[in-house]
């Protein structure tokens, strides 16, 4: 966990300190060019390498009651058997993070446990959804910076999001939010014995990462505050391919930039592919009709098995002596 | 001299936190946690590859000499031909949502029978042979590289997992377990480690068609001995048919509901209903093993068993295959078979109810329709009597079984048969029944008695949701549609919650049914004595007349 | 205070330490789960142990009960060790683990009360309920062992039974 924190902080004292220095083209041009580049070959890449290998088997884990007789109630969503059906499943994976939800306790009330309710355990789900969403605003708003004139939904998010009107510059929800889900979500890894358990460098790493980015995006805009007109020209430079000179802008801006490349340079090959992968998981994405529609599997191998006339040929005399009907009687296999 | 330590002292501690990085610790095989290894003639027999006598608790496994390359190469064919293996071993985030959903963690404690960790323990070598910061950076981000205490670890926690999918259903990613089991099995079969339990019956499934290898002739007159309990307590002797060609339907169970108690009341109960309904149906010898312990093998094992069904579909002139109740053979048939050895051979069609005129359409390709569909149909159009008033000296519960409810979705068929041959069903608690079922602790091919302890521990869960219910609500049945079930239960309620009894749906179905000219039933059709038959008999007539 | 409030007072706290005392039997990684969720069915280790120490600390307490209450609430509990890995003595010994923490917190107390055979009787009342615990975990074992003997016998139950009417058959032949 401290490794990973290092490493975090050693990035981001990198390019702070390097930009601070004169290098800021190589950590506010080059690096995030490369980063995207890598990004998207490596996203590309990675979801050509699953793709690559076949799904041989129709294998959806079934979360409720298949399509029968039309008097059973089919759990459309949870087993779907059409496409819409496995759209919608999926929908609600994807959007609401169906299966965390699926987390319910038990807890017995009154005397002697004579009642039993049932209540969600869903803290797990809950910030994890929230990171997410917030994570996914936090990028939205950042359009205002890479477009010109800014998008009308962008600025309609701002103003939801800056809607409690705390200090000046306005106060960002989401960046908040954001930064507490993620120190839940650490927190976890770190107090719950189990999860600490199971964690590895690769678990604590992009939450550092996210941390790292997350705290000096919050610098930026509200205590070293960045010249945004300048940062603004930068980044339109940036994206029209035509860099201006990052002269004047502080060197945090640059480390948060860097954190951020670091995490698109970490992304394909890392857990975080999870991202594309969810499309391809195949006991979510498939309908459950195996019955009904023949799935195909391209290495197939040939059938091979004791067939019925091997078997006639091992048991014809016991076969006969209980009166089976026989392909070819007893004497007549004989001759 | 030492003294004799205080008991505090005996009780040995747990080391401290992360005293060993879980990458480090071995496992340890004591009696009662593994399974007895298959015999090397079985596996000679089978031809499966480098078989050889072997002990699992001996430190030299007589593994071949190249079983490093051997085994690095099989998994890397597996991740070419897995699309599912590739995506489980990069994308999960070990959140931990499955930890405490396994009912082998729960039961033991050990924390690599968490879902994820069982799972790590192969990406662990998936990161260091295919990923490239795995490459880099090794063993700081959990990367190891293969050795023979590698290999003991993945037998000792694949066969710590009955592929029961529970895991799956709670990842956000859909990561299943069982797919990674089954592939760790397969490789493990690849350098000759195999278990007796499934080896066997494998065996005798390929070469007798049946899992303990009892041939055609014996085991006709089995069932003609169980047509004869029947007859003891209905008064009417259901016909047998065997391997009659042109018969409508092939009717296939797994071979345990012939020869083990209690299995062979459901079957009993098949025979019953069958007859009742005059259904031009056969059982096939030959075809006569539904259980598919070649799934627990490898693919292709389950494919080469499972091909027999349509073979003999096919020789027999079947129009469609019904198909008893049973767990993991339900899963290959409604996930695998068609994939398998489909197409379906041209002699079947669109299964239809011959009673009902129901067609099943969702069995539309496969032909292969389950018994619990097939009754609830039945009963749905009342083509039954029931005197239910004959079960009332129970108060059953439902046991969801892994397969049908996590592989098949099948969860209201059996409920709505339940409901009409009872009077007294009672569920178990919310998160331990339907998607979210328990295991039994022994399924997968783990149902042998030498891990009982293993079985006991594992089916926690399960026997003391069961408890509960007993403990609550007077609870003294359990119903299941799996054969593997009807072996494992007994034992596992009579050690969590002893008083219950175990058997299938179609057993409680025939001691219900009113059959055309039976005789008055006065035991049920495990030769006990109904209770209060009087008043039963009272009950059926007021049955009829409506 | 004399010693039924005692034992009273400091009942949730002692509760607590020993069930911590079990969970730390088990490895340390999944101590968290077996301390934390309630579920009885999610969580039944930790359910079980739980109801186990509740019976346990009200019997040793010197509450009015019967040898069948106390083994129905330990039941499940010793049960559950007797199927885990390890000897019977790490199984059946956590009983003992109350020892200590009972010296520590309680005996002061009786002591300075004047309540010190009180508090002895509370000891042996912990031996008893130890032995009550072995007859449950000698019964557990023993139906293991059967089971394993009617399972082989149930899987055969048929083969044999038709076994035996064929020399029947034969002999009448």
């Amino acid at each position: 966990m401290f490794l990973s924190l290092l490493l975090v902080l050693l990035i981001g004292a990198v390019a702070w300190a390097g930009s601070a220095v004169g290098f800021a083209s190589l950590f506010g041009v080059a690096l995030p060019y490369l980063a995207l580049a890598v990004f998207i070959v490596g996203m590309v890449c990675r979801m050509a390498y699953w793709a690559k290998s076949p799904v041989p088997f129709c294998i959806p884990t079934t979360g409720g009651q298949e399509q029968s007789l039309d008097f059973i109630k089919q759990a459309k969503f949870d087993c779907p058997n059409t496409r819409i059906g496995v759209f919608v499943r999926m929908f609600l994976e994807i959007f609401l993070f169906r299966s965390l939800f699926r987390n319910t306790q038990a807890d017995l009330v009154g005397n002697n446990g004579t009642g039993t309710v049932y209540y969600s355990s869903k803290w797990l789900w809950c910030f994890a959804l929230v990171f997410h969403y917030c994570f996914l605003l936090v990028f939205l708003r950042h359009f205002r910076f890479f477009t010109e004139p800014v998008p009308f939904w962008t600025t309609c998010l701002e103003t939801l999001d800056g809607v409690m009107q705390i200090g000046a510059p306005r106060f960002f929800m989401t960046g908040g939010i954001l930064l507490a889900a993620l120190l839940f979500l650490l927190g976890r890894r770190v107090f719950n014995e189990q999860l600490r358990y199971i964690s590895l460098v690769n678990d604590y790493f992009p939450l550092w990462l996210l941390v790292g980015i997350v705290c000096t995006g919050v610098c930026l805009r509200y205590f070293d505050k960045a010249e945004i007109a300048m940062v603004k020209i930068f980044i339109m430079g940036i994206t029209h391919f035509s860099p201006v000179s990052p002269d004047g802008i502080t060197p945090l801006f640059f480390a948060h930039v860097t954190l951020v490349s670091a995490l698109l340079l970490y992304f394909p090959f890392s857990k975080l592919a999870h991202m594309g992968g969810i499309f391809f998981s195949p006991t979510r994405n498939m309908a459950n009709n195996s019955r009904r529609v023949r799935h195909i599997n391209p290495w197939n191998p040939p059938k091979q098995y004791f067939t019925y006339a091997e078997y006639e040929d091992t048991y014809r005399d016991v076969m006969a002596e209980v009166g089976l009907p026989l392909e070819k009687e007893p004497d007549r296999a004989a001759e | 001299m030492a003294k004799l330590p205080a008991p505090q002292d005996l009780l040995a501690s747990r080391p401290p936190f992360q005293g060993e990085h879980w990458l480090d610790i071995k496992p340890d095989f004591v009696p009662g946690g593994f399974c007895y290894p298959a015999k090397k003639e079985t596996m000679e027999l089978l031809h499966m590859p480098n078989p050889h006598e072997w002990d699992p608790a001996a430190d030299d496994w007589g593994l071949p000499e190249n079983w490093e390359q051997t085994i690095c190469d099989a998994f890397a064919e597996r991740l070419e031909k897995h699309r599912s293996l590739k995506l489980f071993m990069d994308i999960c985030v070990r959140c931990g949502a499955c930890a405490d959903k396994c009912h082998f963690f729960l039961g033991t404690n050990d924390p690599k029978n968490m879902p994820v960790l069982r799972a790590e323990l192969l990406r662990s070598l998936y990161r260091r042979d295919h990923t490239m910061l795995g490459k880099l950076l090794g063993k700081t981000i959990g990367a190891r590289g293969w050795d023979k205490n590698v290999v003991k670890e993945l037998f000792c926690y694949a066969y710590q997992c009955t592929e029961c999918r529970r895991c799956s259903l709670f990842c956000p990613y859909g990561i299943d377990t069982a797919e990674i089991t089954m592939i760790v099995r397969e490789l493990l079969h690849e350098v000759g480690l195999g278990t007796h339990w499934i080896m066997d019956p494998v065996k005798n499934c390929s070469f007798t068609g049946n899992h303990l290898g009892i041939q055609p002739h014996s085991f006709v007159e089995i069932v003609e001995m169980l047509a004869d309990d029947c007859e003891t307590v209905t008064g009417i002797r259901p016909k047998t048919p065997f391997n009659q060609k042109n018969a409508e339907i092939l009717f296939i169970t797994p071979s345990g509901d012939v020869f083990a108690d209690p299995g062979i009341y459901t079957f009993m109960g098949y025979l019953m209903l069958f007859h009742e309904l005059d259904l031009d149906y056969t059982f096939s010898t030959y075809a006569s093993e539904g259980g598919n312990f070649g799934s627990f093998t490898s693919f292709n094992m389950a494919k080469k068993l499972n091909a027999k069904m349509y073979a003999e579909a096919e020789r027999l002139n079947a129009k469609w295959i019904l198909g008893g109740e049973c767990g993991h053979m339900w899963r290959v048939i409604n996930q695998y078979m068609d994939t398998y050895n489909g197409p379906a051979p041209a002699n079947m069609i669109l299964p239809v109810s011959p009673i009902t005129g129901t067609t099943f359409t969702n069995a539309s390709s496969t032909k292969m329709v389950h018994i619990a569909e097939f009754t609830a149909d039945l009963i749905h159009h009342n083509k039954l009597n029931f005197d239910p008033g004959r079960n009332d000296h129970i108060i059953t519960t439902f046991h969801d079984s892994c397969n049908p409810a996590r592989g098949l979705g099948l969860l209201d068929e059996p409920r709505y048969v339940l409901n009409a041959v009872c009077n007294n069903f009672v569920e178990m608690p919310e998160n331990t029944i339907r998607e979210q079922t328990f295991c039994c602790g022994a399924g997968s091919g783990l149902n042998t008695e030498e891990i009982m302890e293993l079985r006991m521990r594992a089916g926690m869960p399960r026997g003391n949701a069961l408890r509960y219910v007993q403990q609550k609500f007077g609870v003294n049945h359990m119903a299941c549609v799996c054969a593997i079930d009807r072996a494992t239960l007994p034992p596992l309620a009579n050690y969590w919650a002893p008083g219950v009894t175990v058997s299938g749906l179609h057993e409680l179905v025939a001691n219900a049914l009113v059959m055309k000219g039976e005789q008055k039933r006065t035991m049920d059709l495990r030769q006990e004595d109904l209770p209060g038959v009087e008043e039963d008999e009272s009950a059926a007539q007021e049955g009829e007349g409506e | 205070m004399n010693i039924s409030e005692c034992f009273r007072n400091y009942r949730e706290e002692i509760l607590y330490l020993w069930t911590e005392a079990v969970y730390a039997t088990y490895p340390f990684e999944t101590k968290g789960l077996l301390g934390t969720v309630i579920d009885p069915f999610g969580n039944p280790g930790g359910d079980m142990t739980r109801e186990a120490a509740q019976a346990m600390y009200d019997a040793v307490a010197g509450d009015e009960t019967t040898v069948e209450t106390v083994k129905t609430a330990l039941e499940r509990f010793v049960k559950l060790r007797a199927v885990q890995k390890g000897t019977p003595s790490r199984a059946l010994g956590v009983f003992y683990l109350l020892k200590p923490i009972m010296r520590e917190r309680l005996l002061p107390l009786c002591a300075a009360s004047g309540e010190l055979n009180g508090y002895l009787a509370a000891e042996s009342r912990l031996d008893s309920l130890t032995l009550l615990a072995f007859d449950i975990h000698m019964a557990a074992r023993e139906t293991l062992a059967e089971s394993r003997i009617m399972e082989i016998r149930d899987r055969y139950a048929q083969v044999e039974r038709w076994a035996q009417t064929h020399t029947r058959k034969a002999h009448l032949l």
